[in-house]
This record gives C-alpha cells, sequence and structure tokens, in this order.
C-alpha cells in the first residue's frame, strides 16, 4: 500500500506535483506565505519598544482610522502593529509545539511498533493514561507547575498530542515492519537502529506528516487559548489570545479590539487546515473525494 | 460482547490510577502549599512550618499520594483549602451546569450538521456543497473563546437578546450552548460529508436503488446507518472534548461548571480541589468513550461479530 522509494527525492518532487493541482492547498501555502512575508517586514519596519509595547495615552481606544487600520488599545497601541508583531508568537510556538509532539511521538510509536512485548505494552498504556486526561487540563496543569516561559508553553500546548502521533505511528511502523525489504535488510546484517530509521520510519511516514500538517492550526489555538485564560504569554507581549483577554474587559464600546486578533488567528488557522487538507489529498490520493 | 466490556472496563482502572499518579506529581510543583494557601502571606515562617508538620506535607510525595489513595477508596476526596467545603460535593454541585452546556450544544450540533452532511454528499460538487463546506471550513478554524466574544458583542451588547454571562433562565444557554456548537457542528458535518460520500458509492446503495427503494429511502436508511460509525466517533469524541474543555466556553461565558472551578482553584492553588476535580473529569470522559464503543456494538452488527469471534 505505501508507495516503494528508490529514491526519496522523486517521491518528495511526486508529492510536490499532486500538491500544486490542489487549489485549497496552494491558496493555504498563500496565505502563510504571505503571513510569513507579513511579520518578516514588520520586524524591520516596527520597534518593539516603541511602536509594539511603547505607550501612547494621548491615542488611546482610537476606532479603526485611516492612520490606525484597526484602531488602538487601551493604551495607546496601534493594533495592527501589535498583530503583526504578535504572529511569531503564535507561528514559532505552534510549529515547534507540532514538532515536539511529532519527535517524541514518532520515537515512542516507532519503538512500540517495531518491537513489541513489553516496551509496546510500556509505551501504549503511559499513552492511554496521558489521553485519558483532557488536553488543555494537561496544558493548563503543566503551566502552572512549571511556569509561563515560552519553552514550558510549547511543551503545554505539545503534550496533549503526543498519545496520538505515539497511536499513528506504531500503526503504521506495524504495516510496514514485515514488508520485505526490512527482511532484506536483517539478513544482510544492519542493526536495528538503522532499521527502524532508514527503512521502516521513511516508509511509514506519510500518515505522520500528514497528521502533523492538520495539527498546526490546533497549536496556534493551543498557545491562543492558553493565553487568553491568562496562562500562556502574558501583557505587555502581544500574542494574539492575550490581547483577545485584555480586549475582554472593553467589548462594550470598544469592540473592534477584539475583533481583529481573533481574526489573525482564524486566517493562519484556515491557512494551515488548507494546508493540511491538501497535504493529506497530494500524499494519499485514495483519501482523494 | 460482554467479557469485552466488562474486559474495558477493568481496564479503566489501571489507567486512573496512573492519571492520579501523574495528576498528583505534577500538583507536587505547583508553587505554594496548602500552608501558603490556609495561613495566607502574614504567616510566620514558623507557622508555616508547624502546619506543614501538622498536615503531613513535608512527607514524601509517595506518601501523600498513598494516603490521598487510601481516603479516596473511603469516599473522602478532602476539603478544600479555600471554602473549607468538600471536594466531591462542590465538584458534584457544579457538574450539571457542565453537562447540561454540554449536552446541549451537542445536541444543536447534531440537529444541524447531519442533515448539513448529507445535503453536501448529495449534492457533490454544487455550488451549494462548496459553500456550506467553507463556511464549515472557517468555523473549524474560528477559536471557540473568539467567536464566544463576537456573539456577545453581537447578541447582547448591540442587540441585547441574551445575557452577555453567567446562569439562570434557559437565556444564559443560548450563547454558550450555540459558541460550542458551532465548532462540532463544522467538524461532524464533514465527517458526515465525507462519511456519506463514502458510502453512497458502495453496491448495496445501488442494489437498493436497483429493487426500487426510493431515493430518499436509499440515502437514509441504507446510506446513513452505514455511515453512522466515523459520526458516533467524531461525536463521542467531541462530547469528551466539551466536557474535559469546557474551559474556554465557561470563562468566556462566566459559566458555573467545572471548568472554571478548575481554573479557579489553579489560580488559588487550591490542591485538592485541583487534584480531586481532575481525576474526576478524567474519569467521567474516559467512561463516555467507553460508552461510545458500547454504541458501536449496538449500531454495527458487523463489530458485534467481530467481537463474539474473538471472544
Amino acid at each position: 500500500m505505501k508507495q516503494k522509494k528508490t529514491k526519496r527525492r522523486s517521491t518528495f518532487s511526486e508529492i510536490w506535483r499532486n500538491y500544486r493541482k490542489n487549489f485549497s492547498g496552494m491558496l493555504g501555502l498563500m496565505i502563510i506565505v504571505g503571513i510569513l512575508v507579513t511579520i518578516l517586514v514588520g520586524n524591520f519596519i516596527y520597534d518593539y519598544d516603541t511602536d509594539v509595547i511603547g505607550q501612547n495615552i494621548s491615542e488611546r481606544k482610537q476606532a479603526p482610522s485611516s492612520e490606525h487600520l484597526f484602531g488602538t488599545d487601551e493604551f495607546g497601541r496601534d493594533i495592527l502593529t501589535r498583530i503583526i508583531w504578535g504572529g511569531r508568537y503564535s507561528l514559532a510556538i505552534g510549529l515547534a509545539a507540532v514538532l515536539f509532539s511529532s519527535i517524541i511521538g514518532v520515537v515512542l510509536g516507532s519503538l512500540a511498533g517495531y518491537y513489541g512485548g513489553v516496551i509496546e505494552t510500556i509505551i501504549m498504556r503511559l499513552a492511554d493514561i496521558f489521553q485519558a486526561i483532557p488536553a488543555i487540563m494537561l496544558g493548563i496543569c503543566f503551566v502552572t507547575a512549571f511556569g509561563q516561559s515560552i519553552f514550558m508553553l510549547t511543551i503545554a500546548v505539545s503534550i496533549g498530542a503526543i498519545p496520538a502521533v505515539t497511536r499513528v505511528t506504531r500503526a503504521s511502523v506495524m504495516t510496514v515492519k514485515d514488508m520485505e525489504y526490512v527482511e532484506a535488510a536483517r539478513a544482510i546484517g544492519a542493526n536495528n537502529f538503522v532499521i527502524i530509521f532508514r527503512h521502516v520510519l521513511l516508509n511509514a511516514m506519510s500518515p505522520v506528516i500528514v497528521q502533523a500538517t492538520l495539527r498546526i492550526g490546533g497549536a496556534i489555538v493551543g498557545i491562543a487559548a492558553l493565553s487568553f485564560i491568562g496562562l500562556g504569554i502574558t501583557a505587555p507581549t502581544p500574542e494574539w489570545g492575550a490581547m483577545l483577554s485584555s480586549a475582554r474587559q472593553y467589548l462594550r464600546g470598544y469592540d473592534y479590539m477584539a475583533l481583529y486578533p481573533g481574526l489573525a488567528i482564524m486566517v493562519t488557522v484556515l491557512g494551515f487546515n488548507l494546508i493540511g487538507d491538501g497535504v493529506r489529498d497530494s500524499m494519499d490520493p485514495k483519501l482523494k473525494k | 460482547m460482554y467479557r469485552y466490556f466488562l474486559k474495558r472496563l477493568f481496564w479503566l482502572i489501571p489507567v486512573m490510577l496512573g492519571v492520579s499518579i501523574f495528576i498528583f506529581i505534577i500538583m507536587d510543583f505547583f508553587p505554594g502549599d496548602a500552608a501558603d494557601t490556609v495561613l495566607g502571606e502574614a504567616a510566620s515562617q514558623e507557622q508555616l512550618e508547624e502546619y506543614r508538620e501538622a498536615h503531613g506535607l513535608n512527607d514524601p510525595v509517595m506518601v501523600r499520594y498513598v494516603r490521598y489513595m487510601a481516603n479516596l477508596l473511603k469516599g473522602d476526596m478532602g476539603i478544600s483549602y479555600v471554602t473549607g467545603r468538600d471536594v466531591f460535593k462542590t465538584y458534584m454541585q457544579r457538574l450539571p451546569n457542565t453537562l447540561l452546556l454540554a449536552f446541549s450544544g451537542m445536541t444543536l450540533a447534531i440537529l444541524f450538521s447531519i442533515p448539513i452532511g448529507i445535503i453536501t454528499a448529495l449534492k457533490r460538487g454544487t455550488v451549494l456543497d462548496g459553500t456550506l463546506m467553507i463556511i464549515s471550513l472557517l468555523g473549524l478554524s474560528m477559536p471557540l473563546f473568539w467567536l464566544g466574544l463576537l456573539l456577545i458583542i453581537g447578541f447582547s451588547l448591540n442587540l441585547g437578546w441574551f445575557p452577555t454571562g453567567g446562569s439562570g433562565d434557559l437565556k444564559h444557554l443560548v450563547l454558550p450552548a450555540v459558541t460550542l456548537a458551532v465548532a462540532k457542528m463544522a467538524m461532524l458535518a464533514r465527517t458526515t460529508r465525507s462519511s456519506m460520500l463514502e458510502v453512497l458509492n458502495e453496491d448495496y446503495i445501488r442494489t437498493a436503488r436497483a429493487k426500487g427503494v426510493s431515493k430518499r429511502k436509499a440515502t437514509l436508511k441504507h446510506a446513513l446507518r452505514n455511515a453512522l460509525i466515523p459520526i458516533i466517533t467524531v461525536i463521542g469524541i467531541e462530547l469528551g472534548s466539551s466536557l474535559g474543555g469546557s474551559v474556554l466556553c465557561e470563562t468566556v461565558f462566566s459559566w458555573p461548571g467545572v471548568g472554571r472551578l478548575i481554573m479557579d482553584s489553579i489560580s488559588k492553588r487550591d490542591i485538592p480541589m485541583v487534584t480531586g476535580s481532575l481525576i474526576l473529569t478524567t474519569m467521567l470522559v474516559a467512561f463516555l468513550l467507553l460508552v461510545v464503543d458500547i454504541i458501536y456494538a449496538f449500531v454495527d452488527p458487523r463489530i458485534k461479530a467481530q467481537y463474539q469471534r474473538k471472544k
């Protein structure tokens, strides 16, 4: 069922060829590239201390105008500037969280799937336990216990996803590990490490990659949600969820403050969801509708 | 089959033990402890130390865990550091609110999304299908707490139809339930659509149509029934996530459910309350997922047969 890979490069260029034909996938890619470029440009035109967190009380709570497209917040800071600056936290933490949960999940899942026996039992039972605790509760407790540094936030957002990655990897590895080429590798005396990472994992990766892409949006919402309830990135840093959290107090009369940060989250998540759907369709043509 | 379910039920015991150990360990890392919470900031170092000694807080974490579990088996989850009230009773007082919110949100989602899923599957490739699928993709990408804020801005502050938060009569329930429903709706409609699409191409649907079953009946009876398994799975998972993840919706609308209880207790470092609530919520979600598994067997005879063969 998995395509045999003689040359890795050709597989990826084949996926890209499929992907390019996928309209919504390309739209998603364009959205995300656009956001990345905006963040990058914003990095050069805005100064963190004066434009992003510098207060300007004389211009506070101004409705959107040609001067301040998205209006200003309760400290007179331009909301558009803060949204553009804040994008880096959402994207960086979202991507890092997915990377982290994927790495841990893939290592555990392939150990469980390849070795079976006691190792599998231990890993999968631990996965059962961690999956039973609601992900957001796990994140909240983790941050409360270990602090709100960016590193801990990344782990808090990703920790809930690890059991799912472990499961997917294990299932995929189990279908691959009895293939003839794995047996051949074993016959010529390759060690287990080489077999797992070269022969088994590379061929078992596609469901894992698809799942990881689809999870990026969720991770971005996760970090925004933690900030929204006050446990993520805190003021004055302009994280989108944190901006929504402070806008809550001014809903009456200044509703525009709560509008744009949420819109930014939605567009970003939409972009990643479109990419995820596109990657799924182009990696597994069977699933294409 | 019953043996299988009993096995699953017994399996919950070690899982819950593991969950409780994990929760206990992570609570141990929480900044501050009972002595700080109960005695307040004015207390001297000696007073704090005295309190810790008297209540066994200086014992190693495993000793405290065993003590906690021994009490738990006697039905005692301890008392809150902050209010001094029984943890289990406080949780049970809040639980109906969370259940009400989760079930009404889910009911709303099911009522709208399954028909939408069926229609879009039947009208695949049309403008209607495209529009509804774009809307559902937007719904899926929208953070729940932002949607809640938008609904408050629109329907409470501008139109004044519903209160901005709190609980009481039916009016208080509308906005939080709709908020919860929208995200679930998007997910469910997409699942229903793809599951229906898969089934509609099956031979038995063509057979049914060929022998003269009306299109309506073939769709609703033959196809929907077979497409139900993934739909039920998603309903179960989403219901579980709205019980466990109710924090956000409850925070936005000041809804007095268990999510808020846990959040408040965490910010006040009320460790017995947090520990107890987390264990109870996890248990509830795990039990719910087990029920979903049992429902499968009733819906799908193929699964029942599988279990019987396995014994």
